[in-house]
């Protein structure tokens, strides 16, 4: 849009989510795998094919697979009582951090994330954040299995040695500051979101400065708001 | 009385990356996509009218075991008042952006897009951006939503208002 609109960023990165921020709240929308492990009461009424029925207080029973979203899923958790067990998604599992340390170029992370970054740091902190005292007792009980608190431990591997996003940090600088007037739109389609944006930033960069070289710069232009506007009521004209 | 939109305005959404296209209004577990910002309060509501009586059965009777329903509720209604948030502030954000790309009056077709209570907002800030414009530089004040490129030549020939 325009440069006068001042959009969110995505907190996701960091410790916290934006509370704000459209992303973040598409990325927390991701369904993760969990398993319940007590019968959850008056439940079934969300889950229609999983109730245990009227008899059963229309509960869900327990050990029934479900798909919750990420922010469900920690507002769930309970550091005393075990609700749900969490299967981590297999691109976090020890399988794909191989691939990852390999060649982290060759991953889609747009078919795998689309938020591979936000939503690996996000069950990195939640982790953490709920990892008080014995750490060894604490996965048995926690809702998280133990793949996620040697991701924890790994996630420093993931995004700080030269594998996944370091590793692809440079090819994404140098296809959006090389790749002029070009298709870009195989090299964009296998970029995570946060990746995506990075790329963009390049090339935005990349196509000022060409366009201030050749002059074009200081041709006034109306704003992309205003262009676009212009552009739909003309074809609106013509259906 | 003047309903919102659900969805955001076209003519502000094609200017969107794909991905934010999506409402934010998703409804996760049934199933049914885009639900609008009335029937997101009417869940709410219901979400609160279920609530209310586990959270009695749980002191009474003891109930121990509908802690977990009523925690979900209550995340439930969490987030929906997190979305409902989100969506209205990113509207105020690109109708704010609006002053500065179209100037003070809008084209009637933006404004179809906008709610009543969207239109006041808009004015409110229009004024309050008039106010401190006017602060500035004398009594003449200044229009900053002018001038929004560097000048074009490095001798400018500067006119003054009488």
């Amino acid at each position: 849009m325009s440069e006068a609109y001042f959009r969110v960023e995505s907190g996701a990165l960091g410790p916290e989510e934006n509370f704000l921020s459209l992303d973040d709240i598409l990325m927390s929308h991701e369904k993760l795998s969990v398993r319940t492990e007590i019968p959850m009461p008056r439940l079934g009424a969300f889950f229609l094919d999983r109730s245990g029925g009227a008899e059963t207080d229309n509960a869900i029973p327990e050990g029934t697979k479900l798909e919750l979203p990420l922010w469900l899923a920690k507002g769930l958790f309970d550091n005393k009582r075990r609700i749900l067990s969490v299967e981590l998604p297999k691109i976090y599992q020890e399988g794909w951090r191989t691939v990852f340390s390999a060649d982290a170029n060759v991953v889609d992370l747009h078919k795998m994330g689309p938020h591979f970054y936000g939503q690996v740091i996000d069950m990195k902190t939640y982790g953490i954040a709920h990892d008080s005292g014995d750490r060894r007792a604490s996965h048995q009980m926690l809702l998280l299995p133990r793949g996620v608190y040697d991701l924890c431990d790994q996630c420093i591997v993931i995004l700080g040695q030269p594998t996944t996003f370091v590793g692809r940090f440079r090819r994404i600088m140098d296809s959006s500051q090389n790749a002029y007037n070009e298709d870009t739109s195989a090299l964009v389609a296998r970029l995570d979101e946060m990746e995506r944006g990075l790329f963009q930033t390049g090339q935005k960069g990349l196509n000022d400065f060409q366009c201030w070289e050749k002059g074009q710069a200081s041709q006034l232009t109306a704003s992309n708001l205003v262009q676009n506007y212009a552009k739909r009521k003309f074809t609106d004209m013509e259906d | 009385p003047h309903q919102l939109q659900t969805h955001l305005p076209k003519d502000l959404l094609s200017s969107l990356p794909p991905v934010t296209r999506i409402s934010p209004f998703q409804r996760v577990i049934s199933g049914s996509a885009e639900d609008g910002l009335r029937q997101v309060l009417e869940e709410m509501k219901a979400l609160y009218a279920q609530n209310l009586p586990d959270v009695n059965n749980t002191k009474s009777s003891g109930r121990g075991d509908l802690i977990t329903a009523i925690k979900f509720r209550h995340w439930f209604l969490l987030r929906n008042q997190r979305c409902t948030g989100a969506y209205l502030y990113d509207r105020l954000l690109r109708i704010r952006a609006l002053r500065w790309d179209y100037g003070s009056v809008l084209p009637s077709a933006l404004r179809l897009h906008m709610s009543a209570e969207e239109m006041d907002w808009f004015n409110g800030y229009k004024k309050s951006l008039a106010t401190y414009m006017r602060s500035l530089a004398g009594d003449q004040g200044l229009d900053i939503t002018q001038d929004m490129k560097p000048p074009k030549s490095l001798c400018i020939k500067i006119i003054t208002p009488i």
